[in-house]
């Protein structure tokens, strides 16, 4: 989940000298780092966005690549850039087929380790709770639920952040009443 | 959640916090656990101009294949007659599928290797084979009067496909491995297996037609 930020200022002067430490190391700053630590990430976003554990890490892939040489180095916001081009490769898969002799689709190809995935009975629960939501407050519900605040999240969809806002909200609303959550305490 | 504070009531808030949470959390240890991200950068290369592997291996039909990898070369389309012998069209396409295979998996193995055993099929070689061998099909399925189901719209599709991959490896030198381009290298490889899982669905679709070719009734709409 979402860490919130420290607070500046929190806590007062400091009473004892305490030894310098450096910040850590940008995991953005090389590509190897970039990829550690959101392709994870990356995947379970594509997840709640709808695609199947198979699906999220092909386009997950895809948008990686699509990085590559040199892109990834001049990216200013490097996983909203993931978030949003793996999105759109998701939806260019276009998986299904009505009929068996319907054009073939752009299916994503090999195996693929998450394929042995097996989601909890609790993991599907919620899965299928998100799928029922609207579009819009899915996509938000993703987004917050992968650390973005608002602000973030409005920016790099072109909506304002009480939009985002607003969806959340409903998002929220909607997803307590089709699990079912209204007045239950937290556990 | 992060900025939205909501009022901490019976409405179930405080319930879909914990559960949100414990889903996040839980699902992105068990992706990660499955993902293997150490092998997957390892097989998409190092962005310093390594030279990368698929981080999909091409999938095993299942179909028997041929031991020696030399045998590929062995696979001729031959003259496919009516009945039983289309199934064996079918037969030899479940066997190049498998050498598909065969050969993405020797790749993989192979790209850390300085030394390419340059007598391994290249990717066009083996879209060769697959499309002599799916036209033959083709070809066969037409012969027996089967215009009810539209064979030529509905080839067209899958030999598009065909023709535009096959169009992209037949370039000079296109091959899985491009030493110091991940990118490239890493590309290709994606290509190359959604190409293969289009041929499973293709096949799917050639199973699916000589079953209706065998029992007219299915033919009605």
């Amino acid at each position: 989940m979402t860490e919130l930020p420290a607070r500046a200022g929190h806590g007062g002067p400091q009473r004892e000298r305490r030894p310098v430490v450096l910040p850590q190391a940008d995991p953005f700053a090389d590509f190897d780092g970039l990829y550690r630590s959101q392709m994870g990430p990356l995947t379970v976003f594509l997840m709640r966005m709808g695609a199947s554990a198979y699906e999220a890490a092909d386009a997950a892939h895809e948008a990686f690549v699509s990085t590559l040489p040199d892109t990834w180095r001049s990216l200013a916001y490097p996983k909203a850039y993931l978030r949003t081009t793996a999105y759109r490769c998701y939806l260019r898969q276009a998986t299904s087929m009505d009929r068996p002799t319907d054009p073939v689709p752009d299916r994503p190809g090999g195996t693929c380790p998450l394929q042995l995935l097996e989601l909890t009975a609790e993991q599907e629960r919620v899965a299928d709770a998100l799928l029922q939501l609207p579009f819009a407050q899915r996509e938000a519900m993703a987004w917050v639920l992968d650390g973005f605040s608002y602000a973030e999240i409005a920016q790099h969809l072109g909506k304002t952040p009480a939009t985002v806002r607003q969806n959340y909200r409903h998002a929220r609303i909607r997803l307590v009443e089709i699990l079912g959550l209204k007045g239950k305490e937290e556990r | 959640m992060t900025d939205y504070t909501p009022h901490r009531d019976d409405r179930g808030e405080e319930a879909l916090d914990a559960l949100l949470a414990r889903d996040q959390a839980s699902l992105l240890v068990a992706v990660r656990a499955v993902l293997d991200v150490e092998g997957g950068l390892e097989r998409l290369g190092s962005a310093k101009g390594g030279v990368a592997r698929p981080y999909v291996t091409v999938q095993n039909t299942g179909s028997e294949v041929a031991g020696d990898r030399s045998d590929w070369q062995s696979f001729e389309v031959e003259a496919v007659l009516d009945g039983p012998a289309l199934q064996g069209a079918l037969g030899m396409i479940d066997d190049l599928a498998g050498e598909m295979c065969d050969a993405a998996d020797d790749l993989r193995e192979e790209m850390y290797a300085e030394h390419l055993d340059p007598s391994r099929p290249t990717p066009y070689d083996l879209l060769e084979l697959t499309m002599e061998a799916l036209l033959e099909v083709s070809d066969r399925l037409s012969a027996r009067d089967l215009t009810e189901l539209e064979l030529t719209r509905e080839f067209e599709p899958m030999q598009r496909v065909f023709k535009d991959e096959a169009e992209y490896w037949r370039q000079p030198d296109r091959d899985f491995v491009e030493p110091g381009r991940a990118d490239v290298c890493f590309s290709r490889a994606l290509r190359f297996s959604r190409f293969h899982a289009k041929l499973v669905t293709l096949h799917a679709q050639l199973r699916w037609l000589f079953e209706k070719a065998k029992d007219p009734s299915l033919l009605a709409p």
